[in-house]
């Protein structure tokens, strides 16, 4: 059973790892992940919302909808744990 | 509040009253009921506002914090999400009324954490139906996911080795679709479901987008329950809470496919995932197969919880095999099915979550002559029974006709007789349960020794939504003409 | 609350010592790493962990009844919830005032600062419910898993 594991992991390792074959050059400055959005985050983020820290203002500006959801998740995984854990405690 | 919000508070209301529930539930549980139905109430008004406005005027599309896509989150309300937020609201409101009551039973002291974690997964859900935007499904995906497994393991018994079973496969297709996305980043440089459509198609880069494609399209289909990858479902549906499956076994595998149709309509667009004849074609005949094996599958259950798990894995094979006929009829029949399917799912489980308040358990030993004792659950089981198996004019028999005639339409016979041979098994499986009920010998063991034949009904709390969900089915199947023209159709993409 | 002294549960008396002169100052330094997340590394995320890994060596230093003492179970939860509460009010907030969803210039009809220096203020709110969320949150972990639910001896 564990080999049947391990090799279906070494299969999904190797497409991953073929499917990487078209992929840009790394860190090629033309390539779409950094010719597209962030050259326009890296000029614009300072006179847009005034925080020079450009992650902070991505994080939570731009993006502040994903980083919300983030802090719901960290509570949930707090909450599932105490729900999971306090059997039968009276109140 | 402005107008064009409204679809965003039916979020953050629930939200906002999960922490509410959290606070104020730990001190006195009398704020709870008022809160849990008071949010989800207004999450319905709301989300019926809004499908009627999609409806008159068009897909409404939102940018949060006021940035243009691509560079923030764009919030995309078409007629599909607006169909699909009141399902959510619906389905919600009605089951909570019967969680309320079944949380008292089997959770005692433990109800602020229950309803907040509902309140937060019912808040996820809306998000995922909402979202237009590719990494935002992801974290959704985990909010949902996470409050899951909380509810899941708080059940008794087996219930938390089933949730950690859960929470390994479900973490591993979230792994999937978020290497999926990643690859798709570094292919287009955005993160944008629409702009994602625009860019993908203009690349020269086959196997990189046929990898990113597939990974999505398995890591959703882990979540859903899609056979062969189905294990995880009976186990965690049948040993959750009652309260807890009443809401999430009609909910959540049904957004999950809904989450396919939006990644394969929207973000890859058709052409690119169905261009291939041997994609479509294995795609079906899996479909198939999980339809003939889930119905198999469930007529050796001895426990009638265990038996619907079984037949919703069926019912994923329906939808996915559905979509991947490629044509109108399919995918219409495919829509369909998901409202159709979770407010089946949803009557039958209420079904459960009544008898189970009352004698404890579902076994099919435990249903001999349960009619006589509940006739009203039971009449809604039946209800029920006759929707899963498709009889007109119950809902379940307009979905199914436009699967068969999308099936004929593709020539793929294989997954018109699977739906067939599926009617058939569940017209059987109901059919002896129904028998059990009505027929099953009273007073043959201990089973029955405290009720006789009088009635032991369920709470007029718990038989209220019950009633209204199975008239529900009907009034569903009768309006099938209007919900396809009018919203369904506006969705299919030209050219199919 | 009880004197520092009269906790004499723990280890060894060199790590009580040390560990009580070293929380202020970690809490303090948590504080500023949440509040100059506009200006260097930083922000909501890791300062709470730095807040939270404060009362967390309070637990390890001394028990899990000490550091009740200085975040009672009932204030952490208040914090704990009150933080994505603040967050969410944001944006809400921004939503009833006219603008769209954590669309933080909105606020500029509450308190004229102009529509951009509200962008950075409104970062910096939900930064410390952020902040807030996380360090309640891995107290509330701590202290589940090390004690089993019971919330009376520690590791």
């Amino acid at each position: 059973m564990k080999a049947l594991a391990l090799l279906a992991t070494l299969v999904t390792g190797a497409l991953l790892l073929y499917g990487t074959r078209d992929f840009p050059a790394w860190g090629d400055p033309q390539a779409p992940a950094s010719a597209y959005l962030s050259p326009v985050y890296i000029e614009k983020a300072v006179e847009q919302t005034h925080v020079p820290n450009i992650v902070t203002a991505v994080l939570g500006d731009y993006r502040g909808y994903d980083t919300m959801f983030e802090t719901v998740v960290i509570y949930c995984a707090g909450m599932a744990v105490v729900s999971v854990l306090r059997r039968n405690r009276e109140e | 509040m402005s107008a064009t919000n409204l679809h965003l508070f039916v979020l953050v209301v629930p939200l906002l009253s999960a922490f509410a529930v959290n606070l104020l539930g730990r001190s006195s549980k009398q704020w709870i009921a008022p809160l849990v139905l008071g949010s989800l109430a207004f999450s319905v008004i709301g989300s019926l506002v809004t499908l009627a406005r999609v409806v008159a005027h068009g897909t409404l599309r939102y940018t949060v914090g006021n940035w243009q896509p691509p560079f923030g989150i764009e919030l995309v309300v078409d007629p599909l999400s607006a169909l699909m937020m009141v399902l959510i609201a619906v389905v919600a409101f009605l089951a909570s009324f019967s969680s309320l009551k079944s949380v008292e039973q089997e959770l005692p002291g433990r109800e602020s954490f229950f309803f907040t974690l509902y309140l937060i997964l019912i808040a996820g859900l809306f998000g995922l139906v909402l979202t237009g935007d590719a990494f935002n499904l992801y974290v959704l995906l985990e909010i949902t996911s996470i409050t899951t497994y909380g509810l899941i393991a708080m059940g008794r018994g087996r219930a938390a080795l089933s949730s950690f079973n859960y929470i390994i496969m479900g973490s591993i297709g979230a792994c999937f679709y978020l290497l999926g996305i990643g690859y798709i980043y570094i292919l287009t440089g955005t993160l944008n479901m629409a702009d994602i459509a625009r860019i993908l198609p203009t690349l020269n880069a086959p196997v990189a987008t046929a990898t990113a494609i597939a990974f999505v399209l398995v890591g959703l289909w882990i979540k859903m329950a899609f056979f062969p990858l189905h294990s995880w479902l009976p186990n965690a549906y049948s040993h959750a809470p009652t309260g807890a499956g009443t809401m999430v076994a009609p909910l959540m595998t049904k957004v999950t496919v809904y989450l396919m149709v939006r990644v394969i309509i929207t973000m890859y667009t058709p052409a690119l995932v169905f261009p291939h004849a041997w994609i479509t074609n294995s795609a079906v005949w899996a479909a198939a197969l999980a339809i003939v094996c889930g119905s198999m599958l469930a007529l050796g259950q001895k426990d009638l919880r265990r038996m619907l798990t079984y037949i919703i894995i069926a019912e994923v094979g329906y939808m996915v095999g559905g979509i991947f006929l490629a044509n109108a009829n399919g995918l219409t029949g495919s829509i369909l099915h998901i409202v159709n399917d979770a407010l089946m799912t949803l009557c039958l489980f209420l079904v459960v979550a009544s008898i189970i308040y009352r004698q404890g358990t579902v076994s099919m030993v435990s249903m001999q002559g349960i009619f006589h004792r509940m006739p009203f659950t039971m009449a809604a089981f039946t209800l029920g029974a006759f929707a899963m198996i498709g009889v007109p004019p119950t809902c379940g028999f307009f979905s199914k006709w436009y699967l068969i005639l999308g099936g004929i339409d593709a020539g793929h016979w294989e997954f018109v007789i699977a739906l067939v041979f599926s009617s058939l098994v569940n017209a059987l499986l109901f059919f002896r349960v129904i028998e059990l009920a009505f027929f099953g010998s009273l007073g043959d063991g201990q089973h029955h020794e405290h009720t006789a034949s009088e009635r032991h009904e369920a709470p007029w709390w718990m038989l209220k939504p019950l009633v209204l969900t199975a008239a529900l089915l009907i009034v569903v199947g009768l309006s099938t003409g209007p919900l396809v023209n009018n919203v369904i159709r506006l969705m299919i993409p030209i050219g199919f | 609350m009880r004197d520092i002294h009269e906790h004499s549960a723990g280890e060894d008396l060199v790590i009580k010592t040390s560990v009580r002169l070293l929380v202020p100052f970690i809490q303090l330094f948590g504080l500023y790493v949440i509040v100059h997340g506009h200006y260097s590394p930083g922000g909501g995320f890791q300062g709470g962990v730095i807040l939270g890994a404060s009362f967390i060596l309070l637990a390890l230093a001394y028990d899990l009844k000490t550091s009740q003492d200085y975040m009672p179970i009932w204030a952490n939860a208040l914090l704990g919830n009150l933080g994505p509460v603040i967050y969410i009010g944001v944006g809400a907030l921004c939503a009833i005032f006219g603008g769209l969803f954590l669309d933080y210039s909105a606020l500029d009809v509450l308190i004229p600062l102009g529509p951009v220096e509200w962008r950075s203020f409104g970062i910096f709110l939900v930064e410390v419910g952020v902040g807030l969320a996380v360090m309640s949150i891995m107290l509330l972990l701590y202290w589940n898993l090390s004690s089993g639910g019971a919330l009376d001896e520690g590791l």
